[in-house]
């Protein structure tokens, strides 16, 4: 058994963590309070809640299977038995929406797996050396950006072929620009601050300034700012799929369903109009949550309460 | 001899419903500032000052709101009268306000002189080229060098005192009966901030103007003012003038407001011990109470009324009661229950 | 303010030069198989290679990339292999169509999106407010494409308020070519009832894609005048006197303005994005249009001529945006 000396020294230990860092627990407490504070993050919070457990969950949740295809009960009204109707191809949409729900999120979290990291390298190097690595890396970013991100992702979707993955890849190519600079910037403020002097007289390295001092300032920044390009991400996936260059036959991926089933709008009217209702929901959830999180990281807001 | 009341405060309460609660800012407020005089109100950051100053003009900002009272202006009852009236015949007109940012409180896309000459055009009916030649003449009265040239410029391009001037230009041009001036020097440089004040005192006898004067800084006060109130935490806690406040302060807060003052002779900075209550759960009784070191039992259970310590002179304080007062010191001492508890 | 001029002038041409390099490199240099996706798998050699040669494919890729440039500087791209016309040709054709649409668009957003924006932050958290900042946030929430299929379904199928395609109606010929904008030009000509038809056609895609910007719009205007209204300025103003609505207006909005004037310029490169999808839906003969077939052809000529006169675009509107944000506001000094 673990001894009682081990067990005071571990609650000491966890009394005096409790102190040092007050500070942290008692923001933490306060972004809690506001984030209940405010019901439209909650709605955007419950949402995003939602998508994931179908994301995780949607083999347990989903009535049917989502790829198998049942021709002799093509295009069915929504019933008991299909509550959002069938497919041109006997499929049950509610069951393709709800696997959809993890191929959407799956494209958010990879592409910012790949936009964030390479952004706040980027952005770092250019904010922290300047000099010439500062304009090349900005002017590139400058030329990224001067295309419309629609317009570039399809471009390179179409060069590197249609498909799932090549779109993800597009979109993070079209989005890291914005990161970047976001973490230039945040690296220029931070640099000039007194306390890094400080840092620099004492002689911490420059490596050491960069990880412990500007980085947790710019991750925190362009987290909030991913959460604000969430919905964006979901968006433009569902358009490139729209148009035939992202997910292919027979993915559940939304922007594709409505895509198939546009032909069938006149009389079959559910096939392409549930699936883009649930893109507008994923983006509007991602959105409510966006803007409540940027409401809340506000300093102003902080700032007004005594 | 009897001068004329300008303002008068009577009972004024200001609640603001925030998100933590309902912020209890005015607890009842009265106040009186004569023709002519220049009245000063001192009191600590959140003391409620600025709030005083923002309901005569009937601009409380959201989230606050004006519970109860009334403020008579030349003997009209400000908070009676509608929107519109206040805002055609009382803003701009008959009181006017400068306040503690000069820069930030001028519009920055327009030009300074435009900005007076705006005030001029709305309130004293005048057409747009007499408004111009006036507001240069006001910044000249105001000592700012080449008023052509500043009334062209923008007010990012001012330093601090000289848009506290246009500021000054502006409110003195309609030439109201009050001035009500919301901490005009504290964030200027100390030598700027003697010549704004200086200035201000020229123009307001030249004017004939009377002026509330908020600050926190009794030195600033004394220089200055003829009158004095002393606000603590909502509540007007003594009004004398210059003179009887300084040498003969009656109020604990106002005594520890003087000794304060750092001086030659002092070693030490005396402080008032404690800090600022809370307005949402303010403290029961005497606002003033936790952190009085002559605190009794009573200044906890009931508010002091206020009471008259000579001509002119008033205070709201139990000790001053106690002293001077027909009540028992019985009733200082126990409460209905006998029970002696210390503050 | 000159120097601030000159250098954004000289970052443009950057842009554009770059832009230019990664079309080429997307177009050239990454795709798979272009000829094989043109002439199928099993084209005999003779017909691939005279392709690749006809395509320049065969050259090394300096001189590919010369070539491009040189036709480039001639506004030549070649000729596109969908629609066996000059790529020039098929520009000038569906360019004006997409600013045409884009316009009409934008003054829709203008006009709703600022005065929504404006009631909403006047009557801050009061019901016009909540209401229009669900309907903004489901705006910009909006997939174009879905929007634009709901509308042919109610407005077309069952409403038959909007027609099926196109710019005008066949029996409608084009109006006298002046600027390619069929409602201006048929004005011009005083031909009224092919303005009406234009218009008509127009309708659709312009409500779709004026709705999601008027979103950002009003989102824009909401913020910014919220954020001004709580300045020091704002209360000089009531102190004065002014009117409240020479407060709003004169003080409030000329200040909030500006990042308003910066999200229209914004709003519009949207538009080029958001083209790309609300013409395909409702089949409205746009660049966007143009462009999309392209790619879905492998038409690499039209594909890098409509991607280059798109990416043209966002970047000039892009600089009329900077250029302008630092001429109206008298605090930048650059």
């Amino acid at each position: 058994m673990v001894s009682n000396l081990a067990k005071e020294n571990f609650q000491n230990w966890i009394a005096s963590w409790g102190k040092r860092h007050s500070s942290e627990i008692s923001d933490f407490k306060e972004t809690v309070y506001l984030i209940r504070k405010s019901p439209l993050t909650m709605v955007g919070l419950a949402v995003i809640l939602i998508l994931t457990i179908m994301a995780i969950f949607a083999p347990y949740i989903a009535p049917y299977d989502p790829v198998t295809m049942h021709l002799d009960n093509r295009l069915a009204s929504p019933s008991r038995a299909h509550l959002l109707g069938t497919d041109e191809l006997g499929r049950d949409i509610l069951s393709r929406i709800i696997y959809g729900a993890g191929v959407a999120l799956k494209i958010v979290l990879i592409v910012l797996a790949i936009d964030l990291p390479l952004g706040i390298l980027l952005g770092l190097a250019a904010g922290y050396f300047g000099g010439w690595i500062d304009e090349i890396i900005m002017r590139t970013a400058d030329i990224f950006m001067a295309f419309p991100r629609l317009i570039l992702a399809m471009a390179i979707g179409t060069a590197l072929g249609p498909s799932l993955r090549n779109t993800m890849i597009a979109i993070a190519l079209t989005m890291w620009p914005v990161y970047a600079r976001l973490a230039r910037g945040e690296t220029l403020s931070i640099k000039e601050r007194t306390f890094i002097e400080a840092e620099r007289a004492l002689g911490t390295s420059n490596f050491r300034i960069l990880v412990f001092n500007i980085l947790p300032i710019c991750i925190s920044t362009l987290i909030v700012r991913a959460t604000l390009d969430m919905g964006n991400i979901i968006r433009i996936a569902a358009g490139m799929s729209f148009l035939g260059l992202g997910a292919q036959p027979p993915t559940p991926d939304w922007g594709l369903m409505v895509s198939t089933g546009r032909n069938f709008l006149v009389n079959q009217w559910w096939v392409p109009t549930f699936p883009g209702f649930a893109i507008l929901l994923a983006v509007f959830g991602f959105n409510l949550l966006g803007d409540g999180i940027r409401d809340i990281s506000d300093p102003h807001l902080r700032r007004g309460r005594q | 001899m009897a001068k004329e009341i300008l303002l008068e405060i009577k009972d004024l309460r200001v609640n603001f419903y925030t998100y933590r609660g309902v912020v209890k800012a005015l607890n009842g407020v009265n106040l009186k500032i004569y023709e002519g005089e220049f009245f000063g109100l001192v009191g600590e950051t959140g003391c409620g000052k600025s709030v005083t100053a923002s309901a005569v003009l009937n601009l409380v900002q959201n989230p606050g709101k004006i519970e109860e009272g009334e403020i008579f202006f030349k003997e009209k009852n400000l908070l009676k009268m509608n929107k519109e009236e206040i805002r055609e015949k009382i803003r701009g007109k008959e009181i006017t306000m400068i306040m503690q940012y000069p820069i930030a409180a001028l519009n920055p896309v327009m030009n300074n002189g435009d900005q007076i000459a705006e005030a001029l055009i709305a309130n004293k009916n005048m057409n747009e080229s007499e408004a111009r030649k006036r507001t240069i003449k006001l910044l000249r009265e105001v000592n700012i060098p080449e008023p052509e040239k500043i009334a062209r410029q923008f007010p990012h391009q001012l330093s601090g005192g000289m848009a506290q001037r246009v500021m000054i230009a502006m409110m003195l041009s309609t030439e109201p009966s009050l001035l009500i001036a919301d901490e005009p020097t504290t964030a200027l440089d100390v030598s700027i901030q003697a010549q704004v004040l200086s200035l201000l005192k020229d123009l307001i006898s030249k004017h004939k103007a009377t002026v509330l004067l908020i600050t926190h800084d009794l030195s600033v006060v004394a220089e200055t003012c003829s009158r004095v109130g002393v606000m603590y935490a909502g509540d007007m806690v003594e009004v004398g003038t210059v003179d009887q406040i300084i040498n003969n302060p009656q109020h604990p807060y106002t005594k520890g407001l003087i000794k304060a003052i750092p001086s030659d002779q002092s070693k030490e900075l005396v402080e008032i011990r404690g800090s600022v209550p809370d307005l949402v759960n303010p403290p029961s009784g005497c606002r003033f109470h936790p952190r009085c070191d002559y605190a009794k039992p009573i200044c906890k259970k009931e508010k002091p009324q206020v009471l008259q310590v000579e001509k002119d002179h008033m205070t709201a304080c139990f000790l001053y009661e106690e002293r001077h007062d027909k009540r028992s010191k019985e009733e200082y001492k126990g409460g209905a229950n006998g029970r002696a508890d210390s503050a | 303010m000159v120097k601030y001029v000159i250098k954004r002038l000289i970052l443009f041409v950057i842009v554009i030069f770059g832009v230019v390099t990664i079309t080429f490199f997307i177009s050239h240099v990454i795709p798979a198989d272009p000829v094989g996706a043109i002439l199928g798998e099993n084209a005999p050699q003779e017909l691939v290679e005279k392709m690749e040669r006809q395509l320049g494919l065969d050259l090394p890729l300096g001189q590919q990339y010369t070539r491009y440039l040189k036709g480039l500087i001639n506004w030549n791209f070649g000729i596109s292999l969908r629609t066996q016309k000059q790529v020039s040709e098929d520009l000038r054709v569906y360019f004006p169509a997409t600013i045409e649409l884009a316009l009409l668009a934008l003054l829709i957003a203008i006009i709703f999106g600022i005065s929504i924006g404006i009631i909403s932050a006047v009557k801050r958290n009061q019901w016009p407010d909540n209401a229009s900042r669900v309907f903004s946030l489901v705006g910009i929430s909006m997939p174009a494409f879905w929007l634009g299929l709901l509308f042919i379904l109610i407005l077309y199928y069952h409403l038959g308020l909007i027609p099926a395609g196109g710019r005008l109606s066949p029996s409608i010929s084009s109006p006298p070519m002046v600027s390619g904008l069929y409602l201006l030009d048929s004005l011009i000509a005083g031909q009224f009832r092919t303005f009406w038809d234009a218009l008509y056609h127009l309708l659709g895609p312009a409500l779709v894609l004026g709705w999601i910007q008027t979103a950002y719009i009003c989102r824009v205007t909401r913020s910014s005048m919220l954020e001004v209204l709580n300045e020091e300025y704002i209360r000089t103003a009531r102190v004065k006197g002014l009117k409240e609505k020479v407060v709003i207006f004169k003080h409030a909005f000329r200040n909030a303005s500006i990042p308003v004037l910066t999200m229209i310029g914004i709003s519009f490169g949207y538009m080029l994005e958001g083209s790309v999808l609300t013409e395909t839906v409702f089949g409205y003969p746009g660049l966007g249009r143009y462009a999309v077939n392209s790619f879905l052809s492998l038409d690499l000529n039209a594909v890098i001529g409509s991607v280059t006169l798109i990416a043209i675009c966002y970047a000039l509107s892009n600089l009329i945006v900077d250029l302008l944000y630092a001429a109206l506001d008298p605090r930048i000094k650059y």
